[in-house]
């Protein structure tokens, strides 16, 4: 148990000594003409992470709201239905459970990009301008994250039509009668 | 029989009873303030942490696109109860369908948005060591 406990934790320090070294080499790699570049156009880039953060914003809310909706007003309700009706919806079901836990992602990680946003703008970029690009570096990890959860929720959404089709084209047949899947 | 028995106890008051009325009323309006400044951080720190800040387009920097976001709220939803047969799960197939395109046909957070170059933060020639 000591030896799993020492492993991990050297295992932690090696990850976090590397992560260390690669901004130190970002930084050290970073010529005097490229810091001075940063330090003339940081003012105009401020403007821009700013219409993005605004955007990014709306474009949350929005897709939020319908990822919610899709699990409250549909994928909920139909299992409902199926239960009341003492059909068997279990693939339903696990699609729905998993589509939950990838919404809680979402918004999670959508949290970490916008406050580490919001950090970014605050910062004095023409006083810090290497921490401002290492900064830009980490926000392009994170909204890659943000991409990463709502692919995974695009994907459970279809996940649930296929389940969806599957029950609707064995309901139809134990109805004994036609295909009505279309 | 004691002396002790001889000793009336007298109820122990807190002191700030004792205060004339004028120094009550200040206790009572400072108590009353931080009481209500503590309910503010609490509340403040909920709204941060609990994910609700971030879907509060009422925000200052986010008037604009808050009408936006406003103008797509219209969700046909299915019903809970009633009994299943063919015209109810074609009724669902088209309300999902319709739902799942909106979100699954526009690409979101597009990783490209912060790239350096588009930032303006890469120097136009790679840089020489």
């Amino acid at each position: 148990m000591k030896r799993l406990l020492v492993s991990l934790g050297m295992m932690m320090v090696g990850a976090l000594a590397f992560g260390q070294l690669a901004t130190a080499q970002d930084a050290s790699t970073m010529t005097d003409e490229h810091i001075e570049h940063i330090r003339a156009h940081c003012a105009d880039t401020l403007t821009t992470l700013r219409r993005i953060k605004a955007n990014d914003a709306q474009v949350f809310v929005t897709r939020n709201q319908v990822y919610h909706s899709i699990s409250d007003k549909l994928m909920l309700r139909l299992n409902s239905r199926l239960a009341l009706n003492r059909l068997d919806g279990g693939a339903l079901l696990g699609v729905t459970a998993d589509y939950e836990e990838s919404r809680s992602r979402f918004q999670q990680n959508y949290k970490k990009y916008e406050e580490h946003l919001s950090q970014l703008i605050k910062m004095n970029c023409q006083k810090q301008p290497v921490s401002f690009y290492d900064g830009i570096v980490t926000a392009q990890q994170l909204r890659q994250q943000v991409r990463d959860s709502v692919i995974e929720l695009n994907s459970y959404i279809k996940a649930y039509a296929q389940a969806f089709d599957s029950f609707r084209t064995e309901f139809a047949t134990s109805q004994g009668g036609k295909e009505v899947a279309s | 029989m004691s002396d002790d028995d001889n000793i009336t106890h007298e109820p122990v008051s807190p002191g700030w009873l004792m205060a004339s009325p004028r120094h009550r009323l200040l206790a009572l309006v400072g108590g009353s303030i931080g009481i209500s400044l503590l309910l503010v951080v609490i509340s403040m720190t909920i709204y941060q942490s609990g994910g609700a800040a971030q879907l509060d387009l009422s925000r200052p920097g986010y008037e604009a696109v808050q009408k936006q976001a406003n103008k797509s709220n219209e969700f046909e939803e299915f019903s809970g109860t009633g009994k299943i047969d063919k015209a109810t799960l074609a009724e669902f197939k088209s309300l999902y369908a319709s739902q799942a395109e909106r979100v699954t046909r526009v690409d979101a957070f597009d990783p490209t948005v912060l790239d350096m170059r588009a930032l303006g933060l890469e120097l136009s020639e790679p840089v020489q060591e």
